[in-house]
């Protein structure tokens, strides 16, 4: 089974490597997709195994993710995992993450990290604004889940074939489930754990870029085709 | 006449003529910018006439017409220009995708014997 790991990279010096490190050994195909970085991303990647697409410019997470998926079927993916670089993500959940697709339960695997029993220590202010992601999720989409824009999950090549990403910055998360909807695509949440690193936290989402995320969604929703 | 119709009125004429050379190849935008910047002159040229519009159409004051007006027209530039921003984007994320996985490359770089050119994913 050929299974890609699509791990989109804008300005992650710090931490790609050791994100990529963590994963080499699951032995799947790995795909970086550098999202137009200024800093040294690229040079740190001189000498590792993967797959590397260079966006010229920066285009946002969304573009990325999808350039990596257009990749991937080319390439003759089965299975595609989306996976942060900035270290939040575990090597270790990606086989639960994909299992449900083997065991043909789901064409997608969404990780959730409010199903863990682990404590995450995620700051209440980004709880607030996750709930409030969740409630708006399943206003827009209608799918009601327990996590929202968590960037950890797996699809197999009926997924792959239907997603098309158009929201090329982070609203992607949320046209994601409106596709699944779309598409009658089976779904399933799996527990993942998150790690809040202060370097993470430094490069999350802020709540201006929930403000960003909301209106994305409301003009392309209203003026695209 | 009063000073403000000397300022205003030659204004609007100069952009009338501008726009209708500009946008010739654009007939509907072409009527459009000139039907808008004729009403222009118009109030202009007689003051009191956005006055009567304005009454007739139950507004009051012209120049609240005139500010109605304004913010619809400007309202409907930006959904225009938003939408022509959605398109150039759209484009541009198509171009730089096809470029990017043109050149995918494989690292380290695979190599076909006796070609010492590019890794694209055309050669693996």
């Amino acid at each position: 089974m050929s299974v890609f790991i699509l791990v989109p990279a804008y300005n992650e010096e710090q931490v790609i490597r050791q994100t990529l490190q963590s994963l080499l050994p699951l032995g799947h195909q790995i795909v970086v997709i550098d999202d137009g970085s200024t800093d040294d991303t690229r040079q740190q990647l001189h000498d590792l195994p993967i797959h590397l697409l260079t966006h010229m410019v920066n285009l946002g997470q969304g573009a990325a993710l999808q350039t990596g998926m257009h990749y991937a079927l080319s390439a003759g993916a089965e299975i595609v995992v989306h996976f942060d670089s900035d270290g939040q993500h575990q090597a270790s959940d990606i086989a639960a993450l994909i299992q449900p697709i083997l065991d043909k339960e789901a064409d997608l695997v969404l990780g959730s990290r409010f199903l863990s029993d682990q404590p995450s220590g995620i700051p209440l202010s980004r709880k607030i604004l996750l709930k409030s992601a969740i409630v708006l999720n399943g206003l827009l989409t209608g799918l009601w889940l327990s996590d929202a824009h968590n960037g950890l999950r797996a699809m197999n090549r009926k997924a792959l074939t239907h997603i098309h990403i158009r929201e090329n910055r982070m609203a992607h998360a949320t046209e994601i489930l409106s596709e699944i909807k779309k598409h009658g695509l089976r779904f399933k949440e799996v527990p993942v754990f998150i790690q809040y690193s202060a370097y993470a936290k430094a490069k999350g989402q802020s709540g201006w870029n929930a403000f960003n995320i909301l209106s994305d969604l409301i003009l392309h929703k209203l003026f695209s085709r | 006449m009063k000073p403000i119709q000397f300022i205003l009125l030659p204004i609007f004429f100069l952009l009338l003529i501008v726009f209708f050379r500009k946008l010739r190849p654009y007939p509907i935008l072409k009527y459009l910018t000139a039907c808008i910047l004729l009403a222009a002159m118009v109030f202009t040229a007689f003051l009191d006439s956005s006055t009567f519009i304005a009454n007739w159409l139950g507004v009051g004051r012209g120049v609240d017409l005139v500010i109605y007006l304004s913010l619809m027209g400007l309202t409907v530039s930006c959904l225009l220009l938003y939408l022509r921003t959605m398109r150039l984007e759209h484009l541009l994320t198509e171009v730089i995708r096809s470029q990017s996985i043109q050149y995918a490359h494989i690292i380290p770089p695979v190599k076909p014997i006796g070609d010492e050119g590019s890794n694209s994913l055309e050669n693996q």
